[in-house]
């Protein structure tokens, strides 16, 4: 009893507030995979490199532009909002009525033209993310936490509710919700499904390029491949919380934060990359449409 | 003529035209399970990996005969791609190929970790039992077996199912245990492939064969034409040769690829031979009747 | 001698609500049945039931029988039960004659191995494929049209295509979903022959379908569906004569 008070919770607690930061940077991206999903059935695998865009604005704006750390992110985020849009128009938009897997073809040449792109400006290896944030650390009983984890917490949680509320209570979002929930009718009912398609990519940019650069903050470091596996390990949360759902990506990207997190604590550091796919597919076995996915209907 | 001999003599193209005969198989695999049954399969390089490592091992610290360790190699390969596919079955499309490709990275972790397949350091000293006439004779095989399927019952009942699984249940078909048999044929070339490419390059690494593997494998099919066995050969031939003749435009290589995949999309979301039935094609050419309606099998 | 099809009180629900009801009605061999009523009675998610896409919550559904509640749809068709669909459900993309092929899948047995080995008894069975796919086509008149694609069919030739995939299975039962919607008053008639020809080839009709006009002139029996239960059965007269199906049913929907 006394070594679970001194030794065993205060680690949980310590891993639990590392994995939760790990967590919101997934469900900041899982967002935008999300809500692509939703609206147009697409696993939009250039998300990954959005965020990498992003992570790299972010960067150029605090070592050359010597801004501070919200204005890069906002500089960040008005760069990767038309980029996103612009990938819209060009590669998936003709594709929109084609099979299944063309668009996802697409999708794989515009995260491979992006990542080379990307190489090719600024090479191929990562590059060191300057301290804008004094390490400070607080320490509050058994657990310390930085001011940059308490940050990326805060910011990512406002994003998440402004987002929240975007969705929820405006025109735009109010239409959104309408044509994810079906794209037929809500082009009959005479909303501009472009237009919603374009906001949807937009939103789902500024979240994860916002993403790009809290990552960059607190883990010093950014390289041109970095969306890859982060991209997919946010997919793989957007889909264990339900995909297209809002609050699902959420719930996902943070429980696989903490799974992973957990599980390097407990010694499958090795498996760490194995441990979001592990957890999806167990997931989808017993509960075939994510977490909070809605079943699906067989039609006849 | 001396241009021709040159390269067919030359030890660097035959390589090259070599391993492009080992993704076809793995490839020729994989459109048998997306392009004809229609089951997407986002990790198919994590079966090559699983046929390399098998055949590897085996001919390496067994001493078994080559095409032996290939065989089982195939084998193995479709033995993990039925126990995927058996619980998968019931996810239909996306979610399919996002668990196939968790699969395939897992696999990848998996052999990182092992100490009996090197690890990340990659598998060094294989045989190196692979050439340009095995290869040429099992992909001649490999298709001549993939046109008989595809002629028959069982590929009809396939492709069925690509086109409506409740229509394809409703005509007798099994769907479940017909999808599981495409996984396991599919994956089955897949490890033979995998055989093939550890004994060609005579080192193996986990880092080969992960999803990025995996989707340019599909890019093959796609890319060729879903469903299309000479637009598999043609997608194959293309794609594995393209980074050869791009060669001059040297780090822009990529850069241009990435760009040739959305537009080639765009303007052929079919694929180059998707929807295109060349028997059709050579008949109207050959300005032939068409055999009488339902002259059977061959 | 016994019904060929026996359905005995047959409900089942959908996420709380009651599509269908308690229903028991049974189908005498070689005759042609009808199964009517307004939109939303329940009348296809029998045909969902009889033919194994739906499992029944409970009641029991008997073919030649034996009790066959619950089967897998693959395996109701081998017992010969075959149907066709109210939203057209073709393989677009294959031929005619590869659709009508892939409709004899219960009575064949070539597997993956036969594929490549193509024995002779293969052949012998891809013979025998070819043979029943081109009768069948021949049944709805289709024939000439066998190496086109499903896709590039008109309507009413795609309806016809359902139906020689489903005779290409030799059923006993053959359930037809709205068989003539969307036709015109010609075609309509040329279905109706069609469906006679097919019954005096020994075949059983079990069909639902929205036409009047069509189901009395083709019936031997009717049964009327209103809200998941059986309101009335009988001859065509009967039914037509019967008061509480003009309120209930023709009284909505005026034909």
């Amino acid at each position: 009893m006394f070594t679970f008070l001194s030794e065993v919770l205060p680690t949980f607690l310590q891993q639990l507030i590392n994995g939760l930061t790990l967590g919101t940077t997934y469900a900041l991206i899982a967002l935008g995979y999300t809500m692509v999903y939703g609206i147009i059935q697409l696993i939009n695998f250039a998300h990954g490199e959005v965020y990498m865009i992003g992570a790299f604005v972010g960067l150029i704006m605090v070592s050359v532009y010597e801004v501070n750390f919200f204005m890069a992110m906002l500089v960040a985020m008005a760069v990767c909002v038309p980029l996103a849009m612009l990938i819209e128009r060009i590669a998936y938009r003709p594709l929109r009525s084609s099979t299944r897997l063309a668009p996802l073809i697409s999708a794989l040449g515009v995260s491979i033209f992006l990542q080379t792109l990307m190489t090719l400006i600024a090479g191929p290896n990562p590059k060191g993310f300057p301290q804008v944030i004094e390490d400070t650390i607080y320490i509050v009983g058994p657990v310390q936490f930085s001011l940059v984890q308490v940050i990326i917490l805060v910011l990512a949680g406002l994003l998440m509710v402004l987002l929240h509320y975007i969705v929820k209570y405006t025109k735009m979002g109010k239409a959104m919700r309408a044509t994810s929930e079906d794209y037929e009718t809500a082009n009959l009912m005479g909303i501009n499904v472009n237009r919603i398609i374009s906001f949807t990519f937009a939103m789902g940019a500024a979240l994860a390029s916002a993403g790009g650069v809290l990552v960059g903050m607190y883990f010093n470091s950014i390289h041109p491949l970095m969306g890859v596996s982060v991209g997919l390990k946010s997919f793989c949360a957007a889909v264990l919380g339900g995909i297209g759902s809002i609050p699902g990506a959420m719930l996902g990207g943070i429980f696989l934060g903490v799974a992973e997190v957990t599980g390097v604590s407990v010694g499958l550091g090795s498996y760490r990359d194995a441990i979001a796919f592990g957890l999806l597919i167990l997931v989808l076995l017993f509960k075939p449409t994510g977490l909070l996915g809605k079943p699906i209907q067989r039609k006849v | 003529m001396q241009a021709i001999i040159d390269i067919t003599t030359n030890p660097y193209y035959i390589q090259v035209i070599t391993m492009m005969g080992v993704y076809l198989i793995a490839a020729l695999g994989l459109n048998l399970i997306t392009g004809v049954t229609g089951q997407f399969s986002f990790g198919h390089a994590a079966y090559m990996s699983i046929g390399a490592y098998t055949s590897a091992l085996l001919t390496k610290n067994l001493d078994l005969p080559f095409l032996l360790s290939l065989l089982a190699g195939g084998l193995m390969a479709a033995l993990f791609g039925v126990i995927l596919a058996v619980p998968s079955m019931r996810l239909t499309g996306d979610y399919l190929g996002i668990t196939t490709l968790g699969f395939g990275e897992i696999v990848r972790v998996v052999f990182i970790n092992m100490e009996i397949t090197g690890g990340a350091r990659g598998l060094a000293g294989i045989p190196r039992s692979t050439d340009l006439t095995v290869v040429f004779i099992l992909v001649v095989l490999f298709i001549w077996a993939l046109y008989r399927i595809n002629n028959s019952r069982f590929g009809r009942a396939l492709a069925a199912i690509r086109e409506d699984e409740i229509a394809a249940e409703s005509m007798g078909i099994n769907v479940f245990l017909y999808k599981v048999e495409s996984f396991a044929i599919g994956t089955f070339l897949a490890g033979i492939s995998g055989g093939l490419y550890a004994h060609l390059l005579q080192y193996i690494n986990p880092a080969d064969f992960g999803f990025a593997k995996s989707f340019e494998l599909l890019n093959f099919v796609v890319i060729g034409g879903l469903g299309s066995i000479p637009g598999t050969v043609l997608g194959t031939t293309v794609l594995s040769l393209a980074p050869e003749f791009l060669r001059f435009v040297k780090e822009y290589r990529m850069l241009i690829y990435g760009g040739l995949m959305v537009l080639m999309m765009i303007f052929r979301p079919h694929g180059i031979l998707g929807g295109v039935d060349l028997g059709r094609l050579l008949r109207k050419v050959l300005r032939k009747k068409p055999p009488a309606a339902l002259s059977g099998g061959n | 001698m016994p019904p060929l099809l026996k359905m005995e009180n047959i409900s089942i629900v959908f996420g709380g609500l009651t599509a269908v009801e308690s229903i028991s009605f049974e189908v005498e061999k070689g005759r042609i049945v009808s199964l009517i009523g307004p939109n939303g009675a329940g009348k296809s998610t029998v045909f969902n039931i009889i033919s194994g896409i739906y499992s029944p919550t409970s009641g029991s559904v008997y073919f030649l029988e034996k009790d066959i509640t619950g089967d897998r749809a693959y395996k109701i068709t081998g017992y010969g039960i075959a149907r066709t669909f109210q939203n057209i459900r073709l393989f677009k993309n294959l031929t005619v004659a590869d659709n009508v092929r892939i409709g004899c899948h219960s009575r064949s047995r070539a597997g993956f191995m036969g594929a490549v080995l193509r024995a002779g008894r293969v052949k012998g069975e891809e013979r025998g494929i070819t043979d029943r796919a081109k009768e069948s086509l021949a049944v709805v008149g289709l024939a000439d049209k066998s190496e086109d694609l499903a896709k590039n069919l008109s309507y009413g030739d795609q309806r016809k295509l359902e139906i020689a995939r489903a005779l290409a299975s030799s059923p006993e039962l053959l359930l037809l979903d709205e068989p003539a919607a969307g036709m015109n008053a010609g075609e309509k008639q040329g279905l109706m022959e069609m469906i006679k020809a097919i019954s005096h080839m020994g075949v059983t009709i079990l069909l639902v379908e929205h036409d009047m006009k069509f189901v009395m002139g083709i019936s031997d029996h009717i049964i009327v569906l209103d809200y998941g239960q059986i309101i009335a059965s009988g001859t065509p007269e009967e039914v037509q004569n019967d008061p509480v199906v003009i309120e209930a049913y023709l009284g909505k929907e005026a034909d």
